[in-house]
């Protein structure tokens, strides 16, 4: 699942861990979700949507094909 | 009081309660060793062996608490790593396999004591549960580091 994460992040003026320490995640799950590598549980995508006030599919891009497992 | 002042006393109590524990079962195991005929040693040693085991992980516990005292912000970066939803998830998923391949492994040995028709010796049999152990240990890390390089 693709997402706009990172875009957003550096927008806001924020490193990898400032963001990591608003979400209450690690850093290496910031990365990861920035990479795409990880989708996140419906929970986190709801605080990172509350974290840069936007509805969830403007941060989240849901494909088609990827409805299994992770990416 | 908050979540972050909840935490570290969560695991300073956690810590007090496994030392608790852990010498009331090894006084319980000196005692009973003490009073009982020899052949119950091996199970009191193993309720011994078990308090100490608890008495370890009530230090680590206590361990963290005044690391935390000393540097508010180490524990909680532990809180986050630990209730962190991906590492939650691989160690989820390693798990997964660890206990597909301890149980398949398992059967395996129950077969193969089934075929011996309990003829197996001891030490094979001694040795085939420490593989066993050992090795879905080792299904478990493997597959924590595959896991962190994946995801």
């Amino acid at each position: 699942m693709k997402n706009r994460l990172e875009e957003l992040r550096i927008n806001k003026g924020l490193t990898q861990q400032e963001l990591a320490d608003h979400l209450e995640v690690s850093r290496q799950t910031v990365i990861s979700l920035e990479q795409g590598r990880y989708n996140p549980s419906i929970l986190l995508a709801f605080r990172v949507a509350r974290f840069f006030s936007l509805p969830i599919e403007k941060i989240f891009i849901y494909e088609e094909g990827f409805e299994n497992g992770q990416k | 009081m908050d979540k972050n002042n909840r935490y570290p006393r969560q695991v300073a109590v956690k810590g007090w309660l496994l030392i608790g524990g852990a010498i009331l079962l090894i006084a319980a195991g000196m005692v009973i060793t003490a009073l009982s005929p020899v052949t119950t040693r091996p199970y009191t040693k193993l309720t011994e062996g078990i308090g100490i085991f608890l008495l370890f992980i009530g230090i680590w516990y206590l361990w963290q608490y005044f690391t935390y005292k000393r540097n508010p912000t180490s524990l909680m970066k532990s809180r986050v790593e630990s209730m962190d939803e991906r590492n939650l998830w691989i160690r989820y998923q390693s798990g997964n396999n660890a206990f597909k391949y301890g149980i398949t492994v398992t059967y395996i040995e129950l077969l193969l004591s089934g075929i011996m028709e309990g003829e197996i010796p001891v030490d094979y049999a001694w040795w085939g549960l420490a593989f066993i152990v050992v090795s879905t240990m080792i299904v478990y890390i493997v597959s924590l580091v595959h896991y962190e390089g994946k995801y």
